[in-house]
């Protein structure tokens, strides 16, 4: 969080994450090599790293840009986002090896400087076969690299968090520069339709993920709730949210997760101050409602960031009438304290004590 | 995330979904039909039955194939691709009044065979000799007016 800043947060399961992404990447890349020395002994070592680097470069990229909207479909894949920086640094670093290379073998034996030599020597921009499509790569390289400097909390809160959240997205015009630079690279020169195949089935998914996503998070916002008097609306029954979990609900455009815990029922705004991630999507845990993105924390009666933290959301009014639980949408300052609605025990038949959001 | 960026990211989902299958279909149909190369020689003949004569090169096979009604042929299998783009056969007959020697190589004066390329299977028909002696083939590089190679049996 934001009281003090660390070079590197490596828990022990960011550390079991970053094994295993070594381990693929590694295994990714002996496998590439062997075969295709395998099939093409004759192939020089640059060339091998190049072809060997783009393609699990591309491979990384379709992963990175997959975890968003899995997490949002399914959310067993929490821990993928969790851990997507780390991912997108490694692919840079993948990305890079692959444009140091190629500029060294394309670029490097002649009179003028590599970059410069980049731009120039072809400059057929009116055609698309002979299109300079390695200007497409650099760029694309370039805003991988913006991204891998500014990933750390560091930049994020000294950027602010929109223009970070800006220029992350720039990862879509970077997908979209990549696509272009293999089809107008690669595969203008490789006859094999596989390339094409798999490039095609790998955008057709991404672009499937996001719409499916996209589209459910509309209709999540569209849910019209029109019970309502003295200023509360009626959203759901207590039943409907778990112990030490929330409901998530969209009243005037806002966001709010309604949370069960520890007998009681707290409200608070949605957009974690980390990253505006989801924390109706989180758990409590350790007494704190818990961002699923990063593991922001905050308390569930003020919404504020235990000490020393800073962090605070918006608070809001919540109560119980039977099992109907309602919201009074009209945000409380960030950090005020609310008592929450207590959830009432009752007695069974039987004499004992029961908590009723458990029948 | 928050709502204006929940939004974008559809907007540019949405776009996306535009702009990538028509990336890749422009690519895909501006992919340039491979050139139709005519060779020098003919479309790859029936090798003859008959091997009159054979020679083992590190890197190519050459034969002298012949059949029944006495018409010739040359085979060259090339085992590897040649480094020399520009690689024709010429074929040089001994000279008798010379006693049997084939004398000094002269692309003018010698017999174009054919040219080979890749790495494949070559067969060249060769006219009626009245020597009795094998003819030399000479591998020949015409750019730079180079031997590469001569094939004697």
């Amino acid at each position: 969080m934001s009281a003090s800043y660390q070079a590197v947060l490596w828990n022990r399961q960011k550390k079991h994450y970053d094994w295993l992404i070594f381990a693929f990447c590694t295994t990714y890349l002996v496998i590439f090599i062997s075969l295709s020395l395998a099939f093409n002994p004759q192939v020089t070592f640059e060339t091998l790293l190049i072809r060997s680097t783009s393609t699990l470069a591309v491979l990384l990229l379709h992963i990175i840009l997959s975890i968003g909207p899995l997490t949002r479909i399914n959310k067993k894949f929490l821990p993928l986002l969790y851990n997507r920086r780390h991912l997108g640094v490694t692919m840079f670093f993948i990305a890079a090896t692959h444009g140091v290379f190629s500029i060294m073998q394309f670029h490097t034996l002649g009179n003028v400087h590599p970059i410069v030599s980049l731009f120039t020597s072809n400059t057929r921009f009116g055609s698309v076969s002979a299109f300079p499509f390695q200007a497409l790569g650099f760029f694309a390289l370039l805003i991988f690299f913006l991204m891998a400097i500014t990933s750390h909390d560091f930049w994020l809160h000294n950027l602010s968090p929109k223009i970070w959240k800006t220029l992350h997205m720039f990862v879509y015009v970077a997908y979209f520069l990549v696509v272009m630079h293999v089809m107008l690279g690669v595969i203008q020169y490789e006859t094999n339709p596989v390339f094409v195949i798999i490039l095609a089935i790998g955008s057709a998914t991404l672009i499937t993920l996001h719409l499916i996503a996209g589209s459910r998070e509309v209709k999540k916002d569209n849910i019209k709730f029109n019970l309502q008097k003295e200023g509360f609306v009626m959203v759901c029954d207590l039943n409907d949210i778990e112990e030490n979990r929330a409901k998530m609900f969209c009243i005037e455009k806002e966001r709010i997760a309604v949370y069960k815990t520890d007998g009681k029922l707290f409200a608070v705004n949605n957009v974690c101050k980390h990253q505006n991630g989801p924390l109706g999507e989180g758990k409590v845990i350790d007494g704190c409602i818990t961002c699923p993105w990063h593991g922001y924390q905050y308390l569930p009666h003020n919404g504020q960031s235990p000490p020393p933290f800073k962090e605070k959301v918006s608070t809001y009014d919540v109560k119980l009438e039977g099992y109907n639980v309602w919201i009074n949408p009209k945000p409380y300052p960030e950090g005020t304290e609310r008592p929450g609605a207590v959830i009432p025990h009752q007695t069974s038949p039987e004499g004992e004590a029961f908590d009723v959001s458990k029948v | 995330m928050i709502r204006p960026l929940r939004k974008r990211h559809l907007q540019i989902w949405s776009t996306l979904l535009v702009l990538i299958p028509a990336g890749i279909i422009m690519a895909w149909l501006s992919i340039k039909k491979p050139v139709h190369n005519n060779v020098l020689q003919p479309a790859s003949e029936q090798a003859l039955p008959n091997i009159i004569l054979s020679v083992e090169k590190e890197s190519y096979t050459v034969r002298l194939r012949s059949n029944e009604s006495g018409a010739r042929q040359l085979e060259w299998v090339n085992k590897d691709v040649l480094r020399v783009p520009s690689a024709v056969i010429y074929k040089t007959s001994p000279n008798p009044s010379q006693g049997g020697t084939y004398g000094k190589f002269s692309a003018e004066h010698a017999e174009l065979i054919g040219r080979i390329e890749a790495r494949g299977t070559y067969h060249f028909p060769l006219k009626e000799d009245s020597s009795n002696l094998p003819p030399q083939f000479i591998l020949y590089d015409f750019i730079h007016e180079k031997i590469i190679d001569s094939v004697k049996f």
